[in-house]
């Protein structure tokens, strides 16, 4: 039997609706906007599949999510309809055993979900890719972000500290979420890379760290750019010196015109800074989880840990450096994301076109 | 809270997004052993050294107050990577089973 709905439209009646929301544990503590089922409905009929249907167990509590509870959080978050396959795609990377969900809505690490959007449907959908992309301005940005970031704690149930154990926690739980500038670079687009085709739309997701900026302003070359990205890059107490997984360098679009002038390809700079982010062993021997003990560092094989100045990389291959484009115009930056120490995780939406 | 809850949720006929509580979850749970003498337990830690340290106490501790087996300890590779199949599979071989982390 329908339930027979009341709306009530009094300031008073609005307030109590989103003061009871927010008491309802449901939010990331700001307010959301009412899962009415209306809404909700409207969000499911968009996309291949019923609301019952399950996209993924989401970790922690390894609570299955349905596209209809996908749906809820994705409304609360602000979505539109057109943005509710890339909040899917992004709950099936998420539960990819590769990004261990589980581990990363625990641990005590400084990060967060990203999701980088690629693929000629961003335009449409409005995922900026230009000036301020990891700021505030673009819906798509902010609400697919914070979706992702709601299915988290309502369905996969990573309570900040009762199980979400981070010591600083990380903005990026809020929202994280950017997309390619794909026409600035001098490259395939990073779902390429990750297997995808070019005219495929998808989202990579990544256990990040904050982006932390590179500036450079008067580069002549790749290798004055590459040098101070590598050192920039080159800090000892990132987790990936001692387990690995893959970081992320995002150039400028200013930054992409001097590498795609000197003809450098993606394998040239991967190569590059490969070489470069090394630290040696008698740094390194002071940091990580285990300190001296050397041996349970997940260093490649060929690092002789006996040797002080064997140089250890920051990743165990080129390849585990992940290359894209994205941001505005302007005096050349580029960002260096690096993360918890997995995997970056791609996914297709299209399986959830209707 | 939740009964003002409840019937905003009847009256704005809201679509709940997450069960309400942990409780709620659907996960099977481990069958429960009707005893622990000679069980076979598998004790895996994330790699981290105060996991192992608690581990190897509970292990201990269950051996000798409740009459399990010798404790099988694993360690994971990497905290920051899922157990392999090959040690999930191993400890699946065993009665019960207990994880620690630890920093």
């Amino acid at each position: 039997m329908t339930p027979t709905v009341t709306t009530p439209s009094s300031p008073a009646a609005w307030r109590e609706l989103l003061e009871a929301l927010a008491g309802s544990g449901w939010t990331d503590g700001l307010p959301v906007v009412p899962p009415i089922r209306e809404f909700v409905d409207e969000m499911v009929s968009g996309v291949a599949g019923t609301a019952d249907q399950v996209v993924a167990d989401l970790d922690p509590s390894g609570t299955p999510a349905t596209i209809g509870a996908v749906a809820a959080n994705a409304v609360m978050a602000g979505c539109l309809p057109q943005h509710l396959p890339y909040v899917l795609a992004a709950i099936e990377a998420v539960a990819d055993s590769r990004f261990n969900l589980r581990g990363h809505m625990c641990s005590t690490h400084t990060s967060g979900p990203l999701v980088i959007v690629g693929g000629p449907g961003r335009d449409a959908c409005g995922f900026n890719y230009e000036g301020n992309c990891f700021g505030p301005g673009s819906r798509a940005n902010a609400a697919v972000g914070r979706a992702l970031n709601l299915c988290l704690l309502n369905i996969g149930g990573a309570l900040p500290k009762v199980v979400d154990r981070a010591i600083f926690g990380h903005p990026g739980k809020y929202t994280y979420c950017i997309a390619e500038h794909e026409a600035a670079s001098p490259w395939a687009p990073l779902r390429v890379d990750m297997g995808f085709a070019h005219d495929d739309d998808t989202v990579t997701v990544y256990a990040a760290e904050a982006p932390h900026s590179i500036i450079g302003l008067c580069f002549e070359n790749p290798h004055e750019l590459l040098d101070i990205a590598a050192d920039s890059m080159s800090q000892s107490g990132l987790t990936h010196y001692y387990v690995g997984g893959d970081v992320i360098l995002l150039f400028g679009p200013a930054h992409a015109d001097i590498l795609a002038d000197a003809g450098w390809t993606k394998p040239d700079v991967q190569a590059y800074l490969h070489q470069r982010t090394r630290k040696p062993v008698s740094v390194l021997k002071y940091g990580g989880i285990w300190g001296r003990q050397l041996e349970h560092n997940r260093w490649p094989r060929w690092i002789d840990t006996a040797d002080e100045d064997s140089l250890v990389p920051l990743v165990h291959k080129p390849s585990d450096i992940k290359l894209s484009v994205t941001g505005g115009p302007g005096a050349g930056s580029s960002v260096f994301i690096p993360g918890w120490g997995t995997r970056c995780i791609t996914t297709s939406i299209r399986k959830w076109l209707s | 809270l939740d009964t003002t809850l409840d019937k905003l949720i009847k009256d704005w006929d809201l679509v709940m997004p997450a069960p309400r509580g942990l409780a709620s979850v659907t996960r099977p749970v481990a069958r429960r052993l009707s005893s622990l003498t000679n069980a076979r337990g598998a004790f895996l830690d994330n790699s981290k050294d105060n996991a192992a340290t608690l581990l190897q106490e509970l292990g201990k501790l269950l051996h000798a107050e409740f009459g399990t087996a010798e404790p099988t300890f694993f360690s994971k590779p990497l905290h920051t990577r899922i157990a392999p199949e090959s040690q999930i599979g191993e400890a699946a071989r065993m009665e019960f089973a207990v994880i620690a982390i630890g920093d």
